[in-house]
């Protein structure tokens, strides 16, 4: 059974056709990225998922079917739009929302000493939320994410507003609740932020499904015949290499449809050339989404 | 487990009451009673005057003064002096020895006319007690039971024809009450308007609503929030309601004045409004919801709810035409009118005999209205709340379509 299966769903507002066709499906256990650029209709597909909006077409099961009032009580939802009541103190709105979620007082004090604690927020859990910064309220957002421990957790852009530092430790914490077996469906335009996190993606355009499948097999789809080498040494011209290219210090090697990185790497190395990095050079996932689109201009045009 | 509109009630109940401005706002119609009462005691205390007072009889009735009886005579009663003639008492005033002097001139008894002579004007109190002496002494020789019923005053009870409906002086506050409240009522709901127009922009302003609404539906959140809000208005009402009775019952023990002592609450009247003011509240809360919910800001929503309580307000340019005849088909009319019944009907009560069935139609309405404008309030929140910073319009709560969440 799959946590999420979408099935060309459509969405528009007024004129605005702000999801076209999507599908997609989330397997157990998985981080699966929803990503795209800004306007591209992430935000809108996940509430369609969650049931704020309603689809004009297509079917959404989420856990096994319909959603339903218990089943909103199994996701963690973290919205882009960060809500947090602004008046009350960090304390009573974590543990509101607990509630609203179907724990119990017991349940709610166990679990948000730990959280509090993990984010440094202990000594806040008294301060009324609008005293908190924006980096503490985006970490309180997440542990009102998390509090009730969901089988599903459903995060739109996670890291606007967090530093390097709070940044990969949410990462860290998301890949945690992986590997805890819980199934988690990011969605982001920084798709840099996710790439070494994501088993699989979708990527979406204008309301529509561009790639969709195991990241690794996208990269390797996208992969041009090159390798990228780094060395302190010169390196020497080699047989079976088209062009040569600076990368950021290291040299990336566009090779002949002949030639194999392996048999590349024998040469290098019979050559006595010291190696510091090796690597297939496989394209990020910004460069794939920039081929991607401009593929599908050339085709409509 | 609780349902969760339980806790939307509870937190929407912690977030008002809690307050200092609530407590305020609790506290400041007692205080204002207070200082009312405070100042009319000064009042009264200010004219007050125990120095003695004079008489000079030429009309032989008080010969032979006899006392007020005890069960009449205040505890503090002046000093009453008796003057041979109008130059004695004329000096004794002038000296300062009494307030005033009453003369009785000898054909008093026909006319029953006396002079008062005063430098200043004499005390309530001193007119009082010089008016009981008299009255005690010319009464003697009348049987008891007369002087009796004559001290006692006379009591008017008026009785509507099949002998259901009476008033009277002693249950005055049964007509007072229904009235008092109808207004107490308005004030609420006016006074409330800031948390009820607010009660969902909150949300909206806050970007809390998509968090609540992946975590309830839209019913547990209105419902809970029309919950909440209606106990903080009953918590303010109850608390006024008990500061009522306790000064009631305090003045009771307090003050021997016979209207005091005569009056009584008909607890009767309590369930009357109860029954009609619980679902009216429900009502208008509901309608606030609605509003807060199409709205974009609350001073929006607070200016909408001012203009829905109007007809509530509107209800008493119709007041006369109800105490002249609560049973006429206007007054049966508007006392079911939803916006107008919290306030006509308790007066229809208050002034005139309401069938059963006309009562009973009339808290069914006020319920079936709330259900209404709850269920309404819930339909705005779904379809409006992903509408940040763009207006609802009314019409299309009643429309099928896609940009909310149900068809």
């Amino acid at each position: 059974m799959n946590s999420v299966k979408v099935t060309h769903v459509a969405k528009s507002f007024g004129k605005n056709q702000a999801v076209q066709d999507v599908s997609f499906e989330v397997q157990p256990g998985e981080i699966f990225g929803l990503l795209g650029p800004n306007g591209a209709g992430k935000t809108t597909t996940i509430r369609m998922l969650l049931d704020i909006f309603k689809p004009d077409r297509g079917e959404i099961e989420i856990l096994g079917g319909k959603i339903t009032e218990e089943k909103k009580n199994r996701i963690g939802y973290m919205p882009e739009e960060r809500g947090l009541y602004q008046d009350i103190p960090l304390e009573r709105c974590l543990v509101y929302f607990g509630r609203l979620k179907g724990l119990n007082n017991q349940e709610i004090h166990d679990r948000l000493g730990h959280w509090l604690e993990m984010f440094d927020l202990a000594s806040h859990r008294k301060k009324k939320v609008k005293e908190l910064s924006k980096g503490m309220q985006q970490k309180a957002q997440i542990i009102a994410t998390l509090l009730h421990e969901p089988e599903l957790i459903i995060i739109d852009e996670p890291f606007t507003a967090l530093d390097p530092v709070n940044t990969q430790m949410i990462k860290d914490l998301l890949i945690a609740e992986r590997n805890k077996g819980r199934t988690i469906l990011m969605s982001t335009h920084q798709m840099h932020q996710v790439e070494e996190m994501c088993d699989r993606i979708l990527l979406v355009n204008k309301g529509r499904d561009m790639l969709y499948g195991k990241l690794s097999e996208i990269r390797g789809q996208y992969a041009s015949h090159a390798v990228l080498v780094r060395s302190p040494q010169e390196i020497p011209q080699l047989t079976g290499v088209l062009e040569r290219e600076q990368v950021n210090g290291a040299v990336l090697l566009r090779l002949n449809e002949d030639i194999t990185p392996q048999e590349v790497l024998v040469k290098i190395v019979n050559q006595g050339i010291q190696l510091d990095q090796f690597e297939i050079a496989a394209p990020d996932l910004d460069e794939i989404f920039i081929q991607v689109v401009a593929e599908e201009q050339v085709d409509a045009q | 487990m609780r349902s969760k509109f339980w806790y939307v009630a509870q937190y929407e109940y912690r977030k008002h009451v809690f307050q200092k401005k609530f407590i305020l706002a609790i506290l400041s119609v007692p205080l204002v009673l207070a200082v009312s009462f405070l100042a009319g005691f000064i009042a009264s205390q200010l004219d007050k005057n125990d120095a003695p007072i004079g008489y000079v009889d030429k009309a032989g009735v008080l010969s032979n003064p006899v006392p007020v009886p005890e069960e009449f005579a205040r505890e503090d009663a002046v000093e009453i002096l008796s003057f041979s003639s109008q130059e004695a008492a004329t000096a004794a005033l002038e000296n300062g020895d009494i307030q005033a002097f009453y003369y009785l001139p000898e054909d008093y008894r026909e006319f029953r006319e006396v002079q008062l002579f005063f430098i200043n004007s004499p005390g309530e109190n001193a007119e009082g007690d010089f008016f009981d002496f008299l009255q005690t002494n010319v009464s003697v020789g009348v049987p008891e039971n007369v002087i009796t019923r004559v001290q006692e005053g006379f009591e008017l009870t008026v009785r509507s024809q099949d002998g259901k409906r009476e008033f009277s002086e002693a249950k005055i506050l049964n007509i007072i009450l229904p009235i008092v409240f109808g207004f107490l009522f308005t004030f609420v709901l006016t006074s409330g308007s800031g948390y009820l127009s607010n009660a969902v922009t909150e949300e909206k302003e806050s970007r809390t609503i998509e968090m609540l609404a992946t975590s309830m539906s839209a019913n547990q959140f209105i419902t809970g929030k029309v919950l909440g809000i209606v106990l903080v208005i009953f918590t303010q009402v109850v608390s006024w309601l008990a500061f009522f009775i306790a000064a009631f019952y305090g003045a009771k023990a307090a003050f021997d004045e016979e209207w005091i002592q005569s009056a009584s609450i008909d607890l009767n009247i309590f369930l009357l409004l109860a029954l009609v003011f619980i679902p009216a509240f429900f009502f208008f809360s509901g309608i606030a919801l609605t509003i807060s919910s199409t709205v974009t800001e609350s001073s929006e929503g607070q200016q909408a709810i001012g203009l829905v309580s109007m007809p509530v307000g509107f209800s008493y340019w119709f007041a006369v035409l109800i105490v002249a005849n609560p049973s006429s088909p206007l007054a049966v009319g508007l006392s079911l009118f939803p916006f107008t019944a919290p306030t006509l009907m308790p007066m229809r009560a208050a002034f005139g005999e309401v069938p059963l069935e006309q009562f009973l139609a009339c808290v069914a309405i006020l319920t079936v209205s709330a259900v209404f404008t709850i269920w309404l309030a819930a339909r705005a929140y779904e379809m409006g709340m992903m509408q940040y910073g763009k207006r609802l319009r009314l019409g299309d709560l009643f429309r099928s379509n896609n940009n909310g969440k149900k068809a």
